[in-house]
């Protein structure tokens, strides 16, 4: 698989992979740290969110199994994992970012001065 | 309440192809209710609305995904049966009809009106006062039943074009063969299209006698 061919990402599927990194989480708390982080800016409808996890499931980038949330309603859930594949792309597009941040931050300080 | 807009949202994910309703019907279900928990008052009507209008993309979204997926797969031999076109042409198709047949069933009593009282006017002041208006006035007890069926009348083209698609989805669904569970909801919506026309027909058919024994 060329990872380079997958990116840029689309926000969506940024925040939806960035908010897996730390731990698995399920639907509404996917939907909850994607809003947190983006500042209340990107707000997901459930039908958005499933719609984003079905094809990051069928391209591989995350996986989904079978758990008990412990932390809300102690129930069994589907949860959420990054897969190799989908952290790999991730950090690919972190890369990106960041070297599109460095050279426009070193354009904008030349400018200044 | 919030059991009975949960069960509505549930009803509409029926509208989703067969796969992806197994796969994440129940879990959308569950999300969609914890959402409703965390909001009150008016943000939570607002959270319904918004969820309903946006599933409708994501419903057609993943339905030519599908058809892609069943074209892709049958190496370009199932083209000429499953044009995705078909799909957006049902879909969209009853939508508009359905506005369209509400717009003339509500447009034509507000014309009998007009004529009985020789002035049109009677259609622009029926927007603002449902109840002082013929087909909606009936008066004594029923004052404030008039009221909320001119006033259910009068909205009806806004919410017959989601009625309408799922209609469309409907018999689209049932005409492919695809979905047996699509047919409760097509018989759902022809219901309540029926009831609607019943209510309709009450205050028009008192309308036609007053113009015709006037």
């Amino acid at each position: 698989m060329n990872i380079q061919s997958e990116i840029p990402l689309t926000e969506a599927t940024f925040l939806i992979l960035m908010s897996l990194i730390n731990a698995p989480q399920h639907g509404y708390a996917i939907m909850k740290d994607v809003e947190q982080v983006s500042a209340g800016r990107v707000k997901f409808s459930t039908g958005t969110l499933y719609g984003a996890l079905k094809r990051l499931l069928d391209q591989g980038w995350i996986a989904r199994f079978d758990a008990v949330d412990t932390v809300e309603t102690n129930r069994p859930r589907k949860m959420y994992r990054l897969t190799g594949i989908g952290e790999a792309i991730l950090l690919a597009e972190v890369d990106r970012l960041e070297s599109l941040s460095r050279l426009s931050r070193l354009r904008l300080n030349e400018n200044l001065t | 309440m919030k059991a009975l807009v949960v069960r509505v949202y549930g009803g509409l994910l029926n509208l989703y192809p067969q796969s992806f309703r197994q796969e994440f019907a129940d879990e959308m279900q569950t999300v969609f209710s914890m959402r409703l928990d965390a909001v009150q008052g008016w943000e939570r009507v607002a959270l319904i609305l918004l969820e309903i209008v946006y599933l409708m993309p994501n419903i057609l979204r993943e339905h030519h995904t599908q058809r892609q997926l069943v074209i892709a797969n049958s190496g370009g031999v199932l083209m000429s049966i499953f044009q995705p076109k078909s799909f957006y042409r049902w879909s969209m198709g009853g939508s508009i009809f359905l506005i369209m047949v509400v717009v003339l069933l509500v447009m034509v009593p507000f014309f009998l009106n007009g004529i009985h009282q020789y002035s049109y006017e009677s259609i622009y002041n029926a927007l603002y006062d449902p109840k002082g208006f013929a087909p909606f006035n009936w008066g004594g007890v029923w004052e404030n039943v008039s009221m909320i069926v001119g006033l259910m009348m009068l909205s009806l083209p806004v919410w017959c074009g989601v009625i309408g698609f799922g209609l469309g989805v409907s018999l689209y669904r049932n005409w492919q063969g695809l979905d047996t569970r699509a047919r409760q909801l097509g018989r759902a919506s022809l219901l309540l299209v029926c009831l609607m026309g019943i209510i309709w027909a009450l205050p028009a058919v008192q309308t036609m006698l007053i113009w015709i024994l006037d």
